[in-house]
């Protein structure tokens, strides 16, 4: 092999390029695979936030010192962290939930959401959190109630937080 | 010295081949997901099934992944199908999209219950392409189904949705 070829390929050291590369993939490998989870988001229920398609990452360590705050926006697992919901904390634990022509009230008061766009006349009665429970939805209230995913979600069930 | 060494190394391959021979061939969980994943495949509409023939054998083929008196939950309704047949007379009655659709289990954990029977919990996953814009779709269900040994093959005999966001 030519001697420029072999340096391009392993470097003027090979043995210290074989450690770099080494370090590279073990970095790579505990980064994406523990710590953040690559997102591609599918659907318009977090428009205009996020749109259908979109990549991002979730935090995985997002809540290891904290738990999940109101205006989050969340990565919620399935029967595992293949398929995930996105969606936004709107209900902490312990809150009164409840959608009146589109407005969302917490325990009476309406919420305000700078991120909803447009909001359809969706009505939801009111509903009161368990300890362990967080309000999920969407950004994208314009749609249809019945077409949107959106509900409680146990906090073993929060994964992480969007990164971007 | 040498001798010793090939003894070693010979035991070691030995074990690994009857390990990975286990796995493969008798391990139950690993059976019952080599079924589900046949049975995903079974239940994906393929683009191209353009002949009445290639339909009617794929619904022929799902007999042998449900027990005849298979229960079936479906939907927040919980509206139910109790029997094979009538399974298969509602696969049957499903319309094809164009395009087709791709059904697949991912995140499947299989639990034994006993050596005849098994729960597996996993997500339902179902990509095709949306009738009015042609964009790719996604729609997913976390499913419970339960599984029992008939005939030396593992059969699902209950099946139904978990909502992993609750609703009123």
């Amino acid at each position: 092999m030519p001697r420029l070829v072999k340096t391009i390929l392993f470097g003027s050291n090979p043995r210290l390029t074989a450690i770099r590369a080494g370090v590279l993939v073990v970095t790579a490998i505990v980064v994406f695979g523990y710590v953040l989870l690559p997102v591609r988001l599918t659907g318009i229920s977090m428009e205009p936030t996020y749109t259908d398609g979109e990549l991002n990452f979730a935090n995985r360590l997002a809540f290891s010192w904290r738990e999940p705050a109101r205006g989050d926006v969340v990565a919620i697992r399935m029967a595992g962290p293949s398929v995930l919901y996105i969606k936004r904390v709107i209900g902490l634990p312990g809150e009164q939930i409840e959608i009146e022509m589109g407005v969302v009230k917490v325990n009476g008061e309406a919420l305000l959401e700078p991120t909803v766009v447009r909001k359809a006349a969706w009505n939801l009665p009111a509903l009161t959190l368990g300890p362990d429970e967080y309000f999920v939805i969407g950004d994208n209230r314009a749609m249809s109630m019945r077409n949107h995913d959106f509900g409680r979600a146990t906090r073993d069930r929060i994964i992480g937080k969007l990164l971007f | 010295m040498r001798k010793n060494g090939s003894v070693y190394v010979s035991i070691v391959l030995a074990v690994l081949v009857g390990y990975f021979s286990y796995q493969w061939w008798f391990n139950p969980r690993r059976a019952i997901k080599r079924q589900l994943g046949e049975l995903a495949a079974t239940l994906s509409l393929p683009p191209e099934e353009v002949s009445e023939i290639d339909r009617l054998a794929r619904l022929a083929r799902l007999r042998h992944y449900f027990s005849p008196d298979v229960q079936i939950t479906t939907g927040r309704s919980g509206a139910s199908i109790n029997s094979r047949d009538a399974l298969i007379g509602a696969v049957a009655a499903w319309k094809a999209p164009a395009g087709g659709w791709n059904v697949t289990f991912v995140d499947v954990q299989i639990r034994m219950d006993s050596e005849t029977t098994a729960s597996a919990y996993m997500t339902a996953e179902i990509t095709g392409q949306d009738p009015r814009t042609g964009a790719p779709s996604l729609d997913a269900r976390e499913v419970t189904v339960r599984l029992a040994k008939q005939d030396d093959a593992w059969v699902v005999t209950t099946a139904e949705p978990t909502e992993t966001l609750q609703r009123p």
